[in-house]
């Protein structure tokens, strides 16, 4: 009878420990998909049935900026990373082209 | 989870895509130096004597009758007036000047055969209608007429006596007076921070993604660098002084442009127009 009981809270005890040790770090590709949902979201709109369209490049690193997580630090290396795939650079310096469609989160 | 991480960074950038081409844009005007005289407006690029020529004053030239189709044809040219009065040879060496021969607006947004000539041609097949055709410098743009044998001499009375291409076109230059911006100080905290660095050409290179970031940010952070109210106007100044190479992902700041300062543009467009 005791025996059983202590592993029955032991099983309780388990199960809710291994929900809580400490803060699991996101997969890499999941907050890059977050991100870039976000980003496109704070972007100017494109025009409708626009495959892509133009932004300034300050527009897309302050979207970048206000979308990372309290705590988070802006770093050229992550913006890149987060960016690549969905913008790319254009001949005039100051703009870039995003290719991915809002919503679609890249 | 780390190892993932860089694993998922590494993939990506192997997958950069490689554009084409490598782009390159003009380099940007110096206003101060602008020359204006028969109806010519030079304006030279910054720290060189050559730029482009605008004309304010153009003329409709026939290049005569030919055959074409069973039709007859007629293609007209839009032309600067300063070159047939041989003006521009002399304004070009007067003031020691090198004409980058560049049209300033493109044939099809300018140009368009009056409504006059439209009528006049209607007859014709849809195919043979008047057209408006690309100029080579310095001509502007060309139009060509189709009309029926019988119908010459009163088709070309009166496209020599009437204007038949319509041109309305603007040049966005700046005003002379407009604020300037200096690239030296947030060239030099881009160089501490070692998004640049200086080439044998002593060139400013660095990676074009490192310098969009990190220049956004400074304009973020240090927005009287970049003198607008409004940091983003200054930015984007800031960002046209760099040449792009969109394959090898570079940003290049030539020694000359460097040294210069670059206009925060109150605009003072260049209206051209005839007929």
């Amino acid at each position: 009878m005791w025996r059983g009981m202590w592993v029955v809270a032991g099983l309780f005890g388990w199960a809710a420990c291994s929900g809580n040790e400490g803060v699991e770090p996101e997969d890499p590709e999941a907050r890059k998909q977050k991100l870039r949902g976000c980003i496109l979201q704070k972007l100017p709109p494109a025009q409708v049935g626009a495959e892509a369209w133009t932004v300034s490049g300050y527009v897309l690193v302050e979207a970048y900026a206000r979308c990372l997580d309290a705590g988070e630090t802006s770093t050229a290396a992550d913006f890149r990373a987060v960016t690549e795939g969905m913008a790319d650079l254009q001949a005039e310096p100051s703009w870039v082209r995003i290719t991915a469609s809002p919503g679609s989160g890249g | 989870m780390r190892i993932q991480h860089a694993i998922t960074l590494a993939v990506l950038s192997l997958l950069v895509l490689a554009p084409a081409a490598n782009a390159q844009t003009s380099p940007p005007l110096d206003y101060v130096r602008r020359i204006q005289q028969n109806e010519m407006v030079f304006v030279p690029y910054m720290g060189m004597t050559r730029g482009p020529v605008y004309y304010t004053k153009y003329e409709q030239v026939s290049t005569g009758v030919s055959g074409a189709s069973g039709f007859r044809r007629v293609i007209l040219n839009l032309t600067p007036t300063a070159h047939r009065l041989n003006q521009y040879n002399s304004f070009i060496s007067q003031n020691g000047i090198t004409d980058a021969r560049l049209n300033a607006v493109t044939a099809a947004s300018a140009c368009q055969p009056s409504e006059e000539i439209k009528a006049m041609t209607a007859y014709m097949p849809e195919a043979y209608r008047p057209k408006v055709l690309a100029g080579n410098y310095p001509t502007l743009c060309s139009l060509s007429v189709y009309f029926l044998p019988e119908e010459e001499a009163a088709t070309m009375a009166f496209i020599n006596t009437h204007a038949v291409i319509m041109m309305r076109a603007t040049v966005p230059l700046c005003d002379p007076a407009s604020a300037r911006l200096s690239l030296g100080p947030i060239n030099q905290r881009l160089v501490q921070a070692g998004v640049l660095s200086t080439n044998a050409a002593s060139e400013l290179v660095g990676n074009s993604w490192d310098v969009l970031f990190e220049s956004a940010k400074l304009a973020q952070t240090a927005p009287y660098l970049f003198v607008t109210s409004d940091p983003q106007v200054g930015w984007e100044i800031y960002m046209k002084s760099f040449t792009l190479d969109l394959t090898a992902q570079t940003a290049t700041m030539t020694a000359l442009t460097a040294g210069q300062q670059a206009y925060i543009c109150t605009p003072a467009p260049l209206s051209l127009t005839f007929g």
